[in-house]
């Protein structure tokens, strides 16, 4: 079929196609519009939303037939067309701070594009609607929300320009391309006659198998140029990111352990790759019992899903301080609970996505990633290269969250094109990325806590189990951080608590945003409500009275002498606590018994960085020929900030402002390691290395001018120089001769935080930094449909130092979204939810307005005091809100997601109490 | 597979006769599905057929053509008898699905969460089924027969939804359950439709359950509790779970288990009973 249209305002026309070809396809393969990102297609997410004939339609669900004679507007070209309202949406956008990693915001420009011009003025409900379509796993909506109404208003927002000096809201310096698709992620940069790879995935969840004759099948197959599988790897067809852990196969053997899991690969022509039905490749299967659950996989019957862990348990973990037992036979008040938690599941916009080359005996890889360096070292392992001769390339990541962590795609396209000598591309399917990468751990926790009737807690007995799926994955660190995290923020003399790691026949569960601890702050922060009140205490007064302060011993026996913050985020709170249960109380009163408000507060804490082991970070900058400093940026920025936070870091040490900065990314040719991006480490560890190379080029360019310590660098277009007084130096480039990178001066600086191990009771320093958060939840429960509305949050974090208020304020949000959506709605179940129409994210309608509070506690260590974030946000919001419902109706809830099916049955089984 | 974009009644009917079809609209199921993967059905595109457009006021009532979007639902203005059609409407997945899916396709694609059906049935919905051996009317009950199961043959397409007109003064509501904002199927949803005489009594009503049974269903206990009682609050009081649950057949999935459906069914039940004492008022 022919078809033409109009693309941006361009006559286009396709030969040759199929009608019911994807447009999502046609405008990225044949049009070149890689800024139409695809997310799902199925219509679920709206990334790929394009104007056709000037309404919002998801390209992904729309053939290309009925395209033809229509006008297709996407997001970059509406932008760089110059249409207005697209750029004024866009500036707004940039302005708010509203854009994260940047991979639904095309979807988000075009919904408003359609709006504005049907409504001039519209409301912030029309506006709601408008994005409605649009799914966001980084933002949690709110700035994005702020910014459309301001974008439809008479005096939008523009960014701000300033030099972007710690301390400095500065819009992301990447911020513009993300929004409009401009910026290329993992799917949008393989060379155009790269080969595609699919996987072929087991349908089991415990099966044995046996491939049959591939090579006659090949044959069979025209455009089929390979199949890989276990047998094709050349070195070990094993990977995992903890040593000692590396469990997981690439291509499963003779055995899978999970849905999903991969057992071949095959590569060949794109459009044949993609049309080729795959029910007839030959591999037979033998369905085994399966161990679904932690329960299944403990039981005696069990078969051992690994050798080396006979009773399914992968590894344990314990810290244990004084005496829980007898602490607890002391108290005055013990409440206990056992709490279950599913999977969830990180839903970034973005699947896993990239292409591999090779030349002579070098495989580059290029897509999106967490752990450039991990990916390297692993895939030499794999391919049984150097890892001089693997390099990886990191392209923007379309969100993250843990997941990209680990390897997925990347071995698959490495290998292929290490045969083939050919770039070879893949991209996941929905479905696939659901299926076979990592998720948060299920659990199952029984706690029991005391007090005595002052209000002082009296011994804490924590005992939790983690489901940690086929393989280990980051389990092991699961097991580990648990136990130092499960007392939440608090001083507590008298101290248990042990974790086991279970295998099950599952996808693996790895890191997500608090590794365990979210999971854990449930059971704790719920029964630490409970006592209070018991012991008819207010819960802040309860909290507070027990939070940790500077000096005070942590669970692991750690003492900071300065920079514990959760008194302050406490007291931060109050006046907001006090007015919401006040506002609360007086509803209550007025309304009928059906609709309850309830306020509920929880507390949180976080250790950044590696626990208990090296952690560092390489950054490397330098002042090149043509006068601009660079910086070679190996943190990966995957929507957090990374880049424009590191930058201001970077830049106020050197003395210059962020746009005086060139960077370079995470590519391991060129960039030192930066560590991976994870444990809300890259602020603070990554933050101190750039600052350390930010004073150490500003010395080496005060030495090659010869000016003193506190001179003033200066670094205009054409000229660098330093000044003091009424003193000036000038640089002269023609005085140094470059290296081979063309610098003429550079440094590589590396930090690694300070800590110690932790002996057999879990004594020890694990972490050199903690951050401290606190939330309050106001929320409405309809006692008659168990649906809960979430009115107001308010989250009150010790970041140490906001190195970027703006960009601290977008990490509160999203981790407050992904709080919502794991509290209220989110539930991984391998083989039902395995798309985004049965596993629902929250939407823009469902989070309420966010009131961030920052409190700023400086740190010992932090780059300029400041402290990590990025997994804080996350862990008070659930257990916040499961104490607001409590407090609504007295429904006591222990397990989540909370659906209104378990809020009502919970209400059925108790009578509310009066509170 | 071949795709053909139709362009008149006579062509589709022609190509159907032949058999091994699938017509597409809106085409907002048929990708997720996975239909369209390894067919070798035809695929007739019947957007461009400029007969099977759009909505249009009859004598008794309105048509509501094959390809009628969502969104034309949500933009035309219905009298209070058939304005929940646009409350469905502006609940239908969000706006880019509502500007693509088509209410035909929701009622052929048959899911038991289908968001038109409780509105339609209690709108005494009829289709008109077309062929190119003639046209048959039937009413939207007989039409859907089960879960992803109608009465349509495979020589036919729907060509549009008959809607006969409700006299004034009436009102209708339409309440949707669901687990967040947008893009959401339900756990249950109710459709009604009343109209009042002149002494401000209920002259009929109409009410309908989705989401809680194979096929959405009339809950005709109710009705006849309601009719000829006069307008008030009282009225939801009517509505008890021995007049609802008998109508229906929940199932537990991974929205919501059986048990809760099946309380949830009565409150959004009388929950459209409340808001059309309130649209009355």
């Amino acid at each position: 079929m022919k078809i033409e249209f109009s693309l941006n305002g361009e006559t286009l026309s396709c030969d040759g196609l199929s009608g019911a070809e994807r447009l999502s396809s046609v405008l990225r393969e044949r049009c070149g519009a890689r800024d139409v990102k695809v997310g799902c297609e199925a219509g679920d997410c709206g990334a790929c939303t394009v104007l056709i004939d000037g309404d919002a339609f998801n390209a992904c669900i729309v053939s290309a037939a009925q395209a033809h004679g229509r006008s297709v507007e996407t997001a970059d070209g509406l932008h760089r067309g110059g249409d207005t309202d697209a750029q004024r949406v866009a500036d707004a956008f940039h302005a708010h701070g509203a854009v994260q990693c940047g991979i639904c915001f095309p979807g988000m420009l075009t919904s408003l594009v359609a709006l504005k011009r049907r409504d001039r003025q519209p409301s912030e409900s029309t506006v709601s609607d408008a994005l409605g379509g649009v799914l966001c796993r980084c933002s949690g909506y709110r700035k994005l929300l702020d910014a459309a109404v301001a974008a439809c208003g008479p005096d939008p927002l523009m960014p701000i320009e300033t030099d972007g000096a710690v301390g400095d809201s500065v819009a992301r310096v990447d911020g513009l391309s993300r929004i409009t698709g401009a910026e290329a992620f993992g799917d949008d940069v393989a060379p155009p006659d790269a080969l595609l790879l699919r996987l072929v995935r087991s349908p089991h969840a415990h099966a044995d198998f046996a491939l049959g004759d591939l090579a006659a099948w090949v044959e069979t197959q025209p455009g089929v140029e390979m199949v890989l599988s276990a047998a094709d790897i050349p070195g070990v067809n094993r990977f995992g990111v903890i040593p000692g852990f590396e469990d997981q196969p690439v291509f499963a053997e003779t055995r899978v352990r999970f849905r999903g899991e991969a057992v071949a690969a095959v590569v060949g022509d794109h459009a044949v790759i993609s049309a080729l039905d795959l029910a007839d490749f030959p591999v037979t299967w033998n369905p085994l019992t399966t161990s679904a659950s932690m329960a299944d996989a403990r039981s005696s019957s069990a078969e051992a899903l690994h050798p080396h862990a006979e009773d399914n348990v992968m590894c344990r973990g314990r810290v244990a301080k004084g005496d829980a037992e007898t602490a607890l036979a002391r108290a005055d008040i013990v409440k206990h609970g056992t709490f279950e938690t599913g999977f969830v599941e990180h839903a970034y916009i973005e699947p896993e996505a990239g292409f591999a080359s090779c030349d002579a005996d070098r495989v580059s890889v290029f897509g999106c990633t967490q752990a450039p360096v991990m990916d390297q070292e692993a895939l030499a392992r794999i391919l049984d290269l150097d890892t001089s001769q693997v390099r990886v390339v990191p392209t923007a990541t379309g969100g993250g969250f843990g997941s990209k962590l680990d390897l997925s795609f990347q071995p698959y396209v490495a290998l292929a094109a290490q045969r083939l000598k050919r770039a070879v591309r893949v991209c996941y399917t929905r479905q696939e990325s659901m299926q076979s990468t990592t998720k948060r751990h299920p659990s199952r926790i029984s706690l029991r806590v005391g007090a005595t009737s002052d209000g002082q807690l009296c011994g804490f007995d924590f005992d939790g189990e983690f489901n940690t799926g086929a393989y280990a994955s980051w389990g092991p660190t699961v097991a580990n951080r648990v136990p130092v995290h499960a007392s939440g923020p608090y001083a507590i003399d008298d101290y248990r608590a042990v974790t086991a790691g279970v295998y099950t026949h599952n996808p693996p569960a790895g890191a997500f945003r608090g590794f365990g601890v979210p999971q854990a702050a449930i059971a704790q922060e719920l029964l630490f409500d409970e006592l209070a009140d018991a012991l008819e205490m207010d819960p802040l007064a309860f909290r507070r009275q027990n939070a940790l302060r500077d000096a005070v011993p942590t669970a692991t026996g750690q003492q900071f002498a300065s920079g514990v913050g959760i008194v302050a985020c406490l007291d931060a709170l109050a006046p907001h606590w006090r007015a919401l249960n006040a506002d609360a109380e007086a509803a209550n009163r007025q309304s009928d018994s059906r609709y309850r408000r309830g306020v509920g507060l929880a507390a949180g804490w976080y250790g950044c960085g590696n626990t208990s082991l090296p952690n560092p970070s390489t950054m490397k900058s330098a002042l090149r020929r043509d006068g601009r400093v660079v910086l070679h940026q190996g943190a990966v920025d995957i929507g957090q900030g990374a880049n424009t936070v590191i930058t201001q870091i970077f830049a106020t040490a050197l003395g210059c402002g962020v746009h005086a900065v060139t960077l370079e990314s995470g590519d391991t040719d060129i960039t030192p390691d930066g560590g991976k991006t994870s444990a809300s480490r890259q602020t603070f560890v990554s933050g101190n290395a750039a600052r350390l190379s930010g004073e150490a080029l500003r010395q080496s360019i005060l030495y090659a001018l010869g000016a003193p310590d506190d001179a003033t660098l200066a670094f205009e277009p054409d000229l660098i120089g330093a000044r003091r007084g009424d003193a000036f130096w000038l640089f002269d480039p023609t005085a140094l001769s470059p290296d081979n990178a063309g610098y003429l001066l550079s440094t590589e600086q590396s930090y690694d935080p300070p800590t110690s191990p932790l002996d057999a009771n879990g004594q020890g320093e694990p972490y050199a930094q903690f951050g401290y958060a606190a939330h309050v939840v106001g929320l409405t429960v309809d006692t008659a449909l168990g649906t809960v509305k979430l009115d107001r949050i308010v989250a009150a974090h010790d970041v140490g130092k906001a190195i970027n208020p703006m960009l601290v304020e977008g990490q509160v949000h999203g981790g407050v979204a992904q709080g919502v959506g794991m509290a209220l709605m989110e539930s991984y179940l391998p083989g039902v939810s395995e798309d985004l129409h049965s596993y629902l994210i929250p939407t823009v309608g469902d989070i309420p307005p966010i009131e961030s509070l920052i409190v700023e506690v400086p740190d010992a260590h932090g780059p300029y005091g400041a402290k990590g974030l990025g997994e804080h946000v996350l862990i008070p919001t659930a257990p916040a809100i499961l104490n607001a419902i409590r407090r609504a109706t007295g429904a006591s809830l222990r397990s989540i997601p909370v659906t209104p099916d378990a809020i009502l049955a919970a209400l059925r089984g108790d009578t509310p109490s009066k509170e | 597979m071949n795709y053909t974009l139709v362009e008149s009644e006579s062509e589709l009917q022609a190509r159907l006769k032949k058999g091994a079809c699938v017509v597409a609209a809106g085409m907002t199921d048929l990708y997720p599905s996975g239909q369209l993967s390894h067919t070798d059905r035809d695929l007739l595109d019947i957007t461009r057929v400029a007969s099977l457009s759009g909505i249009i006021p009859t004598d008794d009532g309105w048509r509501i053509g094959a390809t009628t979007s969502w969104r034309a639902i949500l933009d035309y203005p219905w009298p209070p008898g058939l304005a929940l059609l646009a409350e469905v409407a502006g609940q239908v997945g969000a706006v880019q699905v509502q500007n693509a899916a088509t209410v035909a396709g929701n009622l052929c694609n048959a899911s038991p969460a289908a968001d038109s059906v409780p509105a339609l049935l209690a709108l005494d919905a009829t289709v008109e089924l077309a062929s190119a051996s003639g046209t048959r009317m039937l009413p939207l009950a007989d039409f859907i027969t089960g879960v992803r199961r109608t009465a349509i043959r495979d020589d036919e397409y729907l060509r549009a939804i008959c809607l006969p007109a409700v006299p004034e003064p009436a009102a209708s509501a339409f309440v949707k359950l669901g687990l967040r904002a947008y893009l959401v199927i339900s756990i249950a949803m109710a459709g009604g439709v009343v109209r009042v005489d002149s002494s401000g009594r209920v002259e009929d009503v109409a009410l309908s359950l989705g989401a809680c049974s194979p096929v959405a269903v009339r809950l005709p206990a109710i009705e006849a509790a309601l009719r000829g009682q006069p307008v008030s609050a009282a009225l939801i009081d009517c509505v008890t779970p021995e007049r609802v649950q008998p109508a229906i057949q929940p199932i537990d999935d991974v929205r919501a288990s059986a048990a809760y459906r099946a309380d949830a069914a009565v409150q959004v039940v009388r929950d459209t009973v409340a808001q059309m004492i309130e649209r009355l008022a």
